[in-house]
């Protein structure tokens, strides 16, 4: 092809066309900017989300395809696109910045008007808002687990916080009653199950309790007085058990959906940490060091502002390895753990590959080099 | 009413936009109906432009008709007042990276027509690189790098003689330095590819905040 050829626009089979699509349609534009083929959308906000989704997925759609055969028909011998298609009969070049593309961006406003896809600039307008409302629904409407998760692990973690105060208020409400049962059953959860079940003093089957019920020091309940703390008690231990099934759901899920996060850093530390990080991809993302410090900012940003001394540690801390440590060793392993993590993290958005096995087997293996049983 | 700025009105010490969409008051501090017409108060507390206008500003960049590029949407309170001014024949391209915000921006783009959300990052504007040459670009992004957004943005999208106008919040930069400090570094790299207009500090409405008018030339 010749420059001369194209001047003149002689010898037409020759000649290139460039396309490209957008909210009205699918354009094929000559070198000189003059419209070879056009297709236009039906004006229809969900039919025209529905079209440019599939060609930003790199699909070929019907208006597309119907625009290639126009230009066959018309004798086109060569077309750019800023995708990568095979049509027989046509050459199809792939170059992702060709210059129909900047050529309907600033005409199509003309464009629309022009081709009577709308009356006004105004309707066009709304339609443009129309498609990219539909557009971001069909981004939200996609499953992500790691969203999903997110919001289960918060609702634990506000559970475990909340069940705590309700357990305190239990305990000063049965504590007037029967204090030494109050005092002797350390667990939360066990006492709000026993007084639900059990209640009255004489009926306690806990061996170490029962014999308190005729020495109690605790003050004389009224049948109402029992039957008010008991209703209270077994919301509270209601509450135990919602904990306990979304906790095993979400372990469940965490371990399909993230074994390697999950096997490292256990499941539900694995979605705090996805919280924290505002999901999969952004956790995978981080470096090491800030995965190591997610959950620790407040004690993070005192000591960057007064020198405070740093953290060592963010949520990671309620880690295992972390827990049973050394006090003067727990650093040196949050810091191991992080960098495997991040890892973890990594293999489960990239790749999807469960490395699970060797992840922890190198948390191993540097825990003893570094003399940390 | 006082028309202070192309679809801007004061009244007294309160600043109102005129309605395109009547019957739409949320996101407003009140409404006021003067004959046919509905006003809706901005309230500077919960947006950053009418700090702007309230703290005297004397550039605002935006008039009827205008197409823009708003980065960092959030539910969209503030682009409902763009929304107002700049009417049915002007658009927002509205870029919001959280899903969570974008719901809420969903349907106050259903309700005033003109605004279309977009969800994506904006230090990313090869991801909606398809939007159309804008008059203005205004930038409110809670990032470390929001002078490089900005001229990431202008520099693919804002039409020669274009303004720009950027919320510099300078916590997000850098929490220990000294705002002052952080202006400076910012206005610097801004300066390198726009015009500064104007410059108005948002204390007491949004603290540590600096609102900047700019050209591209």
């Amino acid at each position: 092809m010749t420059r001369s050829n194209l001047k003149t626009g002689r010898i037409k089979m020759f000649m290139k066309v460039f396309v490209a699509t957008n909210i009205i349609g699918v354009f094929a534009f000559d070198k000189k900017g003059r419209i070879a083929h056009y297709n236009l959308f039906s004006p229809n906000p969900a039919l025209i989300a529905a079209r440019l989704k599939d060609v930003r997925a790199g699909e070929l759609i019907p208006e597309e395809e119907a625009l290639v055969k126009d230009l066959i028909r018309s004798g086109y011998k060569q077309l750019a696109w800023d995708k990568q298609i095979d049509f027989p009969g046509i050459e199809c070049l792939y170059e992702p910045d060709n210059a129909a593309k900047g050529m309907l961006q600033k005409e199509f406003r003309k464009l629309a008007v022009q081709l009577n896809f709308v009356k006004t600039q105004a309707e066009l307008n709304k339609l443009l808002s129309q498609v990219n409302i539909h557009m971001t629904k069909q981004e939200m409407r996609k499953e992500k687990k790691d969203v999903i998760l997110m919001r289960s692990i918060a609702v634990v973690d506000e559970l475990d916080r909340t069940m705590n105060t309700l357990s305190e208020l239990l305990r000063e409400w049965y504590g007037l009653y029967f204090p030494e049962a109050e005092k002797l059953i350390k667990d939360h959860e066990r006492i709000a199950k026993i007084i639900s079940e059990e209640g009255v003093r004489e009926k306690i089957t806990d061996k170490k309790v029962k014999k308190y019920a005729g020495i109690t020091a605790g003050m004389p309940f009224s049948e109402a007085d029992l039957k008010a703390v008991r209703t209270y008690a077994s919301e509270v231990y209601g509450i135990y058990e919602t904990r306990e099934k979304i906790a095993e759901y979400i372990k469940k899920e965490a371990r399909k959906s993230f074994p390697n996060l999950s096997a490292v850093a256990g499941p539900l530390i694995a979605c705090r940490l996805l919280s924290l990080a505002g999901g999969l991809e952004k956790l995978a993302r981080l470096p090491s060091s800030t995965i190591q410090l997610l959950g620790a900012e407040k004690a993070l940003f005192r000591h960057l502002k007064t020198k405070d001394k740093p953290p060592k540690f963010g949520v990671i801390f309620a880690h295992p390895l972390i827990q049973n440590a050394k006090r003067n060793e727990r650093g040196k392993v949050a810091r191991i753990l992080a960098s495997k993590l991040t890892l973890a993290a990594r293999a489960d958005f990239y790749t999807g590959k469960d490395i699970s096995d060797k992840l922890t087997a190198d948390i191993r293996t540097k825990l003893k080099s570094g003399g940390i049983s | 009413m006082k028309e202070i700025f192309p679809g801007v009105f004061r009244q007294g010490k309160r600043i109102f936009t005129k309605s395109i969409t009547r019957g739409f008051s949320s996101y407003a501090k009140s409404t006021v109906k003067s004959g046919r017409d509905e006003f809706r108060e901005w309230d500077p507390k919960k947006s950053k432009p009418a700090a702007a206008i309230i703290r005297g500003i004397k550039h605002f960049p935006l008039s009827e008709g205008d197409k823009v590029l708003y980065l960092g949407a959030a539910s969209g309170a503030t682009c409902s007042f763009f929304s107002d001014i700049i009417g049915i024949n002007g658009i927002i391209y509205a870029v919001e990276i959280s899903e969570r915000s974008i719901r809420d921006l969903n349907s106050t783009a259903e309700k005033k027509g003109n605004i279309v959300p977009i969800l994506a990052d904006a230090r990313k504007p090869e991801d909606y690189e398809w939007i159309e040459p804008v008059d203005v670009v205004f930038e409110d992004v809670a990032s470390d790098e929001q002078a490089a957004i900005m001229v990431r943005n202008a520099g693919k999208f804002l039409k020669k003689g274009g303004h720009a106008m950027i919320a510099i919040k300078s916590r997000s930069i850098d929490v220990v330095m000294d705002p002052k400090q952080v202006y400076t570094e910012q206005l610097s790299l801004l300066e390198k590819s726009l015009k500064i207009v104007e410059t108005v500090e948002l204390d007491p409405y949004e603290k540590d905040h600096m609102f900047v008018v700019m050209k591209k030339t």
